[in-house]
């Protein structure tokens, strides 16, 4: 008896902390990822503008994001693919105050397509789910 | 090699405490389907449990991946056997669906040939069950049954049964358990409560016996009050039996 009642308030614990996983982490990556994209169009528009001064802000702003974010997003994301970001953002920050525009867009457009894998992995999606 | 695996003792411990982690949880996840034994598993619970042995061991050895990746699959798999058990309980459509039915192999001491093709049974397999059962003629056999967890249950012909203690007109006795009360030289308190005893009776009626506590290896009471003792090796193992009384 003692057990069985053990047993369904772990289920229930179980359920709540499954709701839960389900919920927090997308919300988390949701709103980094829209910092991350905010950021990364900010400094390309700079960088389109011909002025990579105006950019070193935001590619500074960007990688400290994602080192700020980085021991979060671990928890529920494959440690490759936060590696990966962190060294697009890393790039394009060097490049940028090396005065590197070629350089810093093109590692930009990298961090980008690494946010969108990450949304399209990470994120529910009925294709994922096939 | 060596000396690059030495250089990141963290990463090592890293590894140690998710094994450790992983194990608590896998053992805590297991202990709550209610399973004891391999012997009790279903064809699905045993396929359940080896996903979530190797879901565990994907987290236990790749530290790049989150231990989430492998808790929250194998948190999945435990809530759906549940339901499943809890499905199976209300309506046996679904517990013939997921556990299937026993299947009788030997109707009446005749084998039920379409029942074991049907079932992938062999005649060898079957001999191999009716002998893990000291059976070596299947002419004894009047059912054999094929239970849903693989064993074979078998109901001897009337012939080859032997015959019980009210058959025979003999006392039947009781046919209470035997609980432990001492191992090694220690009372046990779980043994004590149910045979409604005390420390102190127990030593008295050792004392009476001319034994001592610490000398006992183990020591067993049954329904009727006698108690089975045995000594420990300094005392060359001994065996004693006697009553409470």
């Amino acid at each position: 008896m003692g057990f069985s009642i053990f047993r369904a308030a772990m289920t229930i614990l179980i359920c709540c902390f499954l709701v839960l996983l389900f919920l927090l982490p997308s919300a988390i990556l949701s709103r980094f990822s829209a910092q991350a994209n905010d950021l990364i169009d900010k400094a390309e528009n700079a960088l389109l503008s011909g002025d990579p001064d105006a950019a070193a802000p935001y590619c500074a702003a960007l990688f400290a994001l994602v080192r700020e974010r980085m021991p979060v997003l671990e928890r529920f994301l494959n440690h490759a693919s936060i590696d990966a970001l962190d060294a697009c953002a890393a790039v394009a920050d060097c490049a940028v105050r090396a005065n590197d525009p070629g350089a810093a867009a093109e590692a930009l457009a990298e961090a980008r397509s690494v946010l969108v894998r990450i949304e399209g992995i990470e994120l529910f999606s009925w294709n994922n789910l096939l | 090699m060596i000396f690059g695996v030495l250089a990141h003792p963290l990463r090592m411990l890293t590894l140690f405490l998710r094994a450790v982690f992983l194990d608590l949880f896998v053992l805590l996840v297991l202990r709550l389907t209610g399973k004891r034994q391999v012997s009790d598993l279903q064809p699905y619970d045993l396929l359940m449990t080896l996903i979530i042995a190797d879901l565990a061991s994907t987290a236990i050895a790749d530290t790049d991946i989150p231990l989430l990746y492998s808790v929250v699959p194998i948190l999945a798999l435990y809530l759906v056997q549940q339901l499943l058990a809890k499905l199976c309980l209300k309506s046996s459509a679904i517990r013939r669906l997921v556990c299937g039915t026993p299947q009788i192999l030997i109707l009446d001491g005749v084998l039920q040939e379409k029942i074991m093709q049907r079932t992938n049974y062999t005649v060898r397999d079957l001999l191999d069950s009716l002998r893990s059962k000291d059976i070596f003629d299947v002419g004894e056999v009047a059912y054999a049954i094929l239970e849903t967890n693989g064993t074979v249950s078998v109901l001897e012909k009337a012939a080859f049964q032997q015959p019980n203690k009210r058959e025979l007109g003999l006392e039947p006795g009781s046919a209470a358990l035997s609980h432990l009360l001492i191992l090694e030289g220690k009372i046990q308190k779980s043994g004590l409560e149910t045979l409604h005893l005390t420390k102190k009776d127990v030593e008295t009626m050792l004392k009476k016996n001319g034994l001592a506590l610490k000398n006992i290896f183990f020591a067993q009471m049954n329904g009727d009050g006698e108690l089975h003792v045995q000594l420990d090796r300094k005392n060359r193992s001994r065996v004693l039996s006697f009553s409470e009384g």
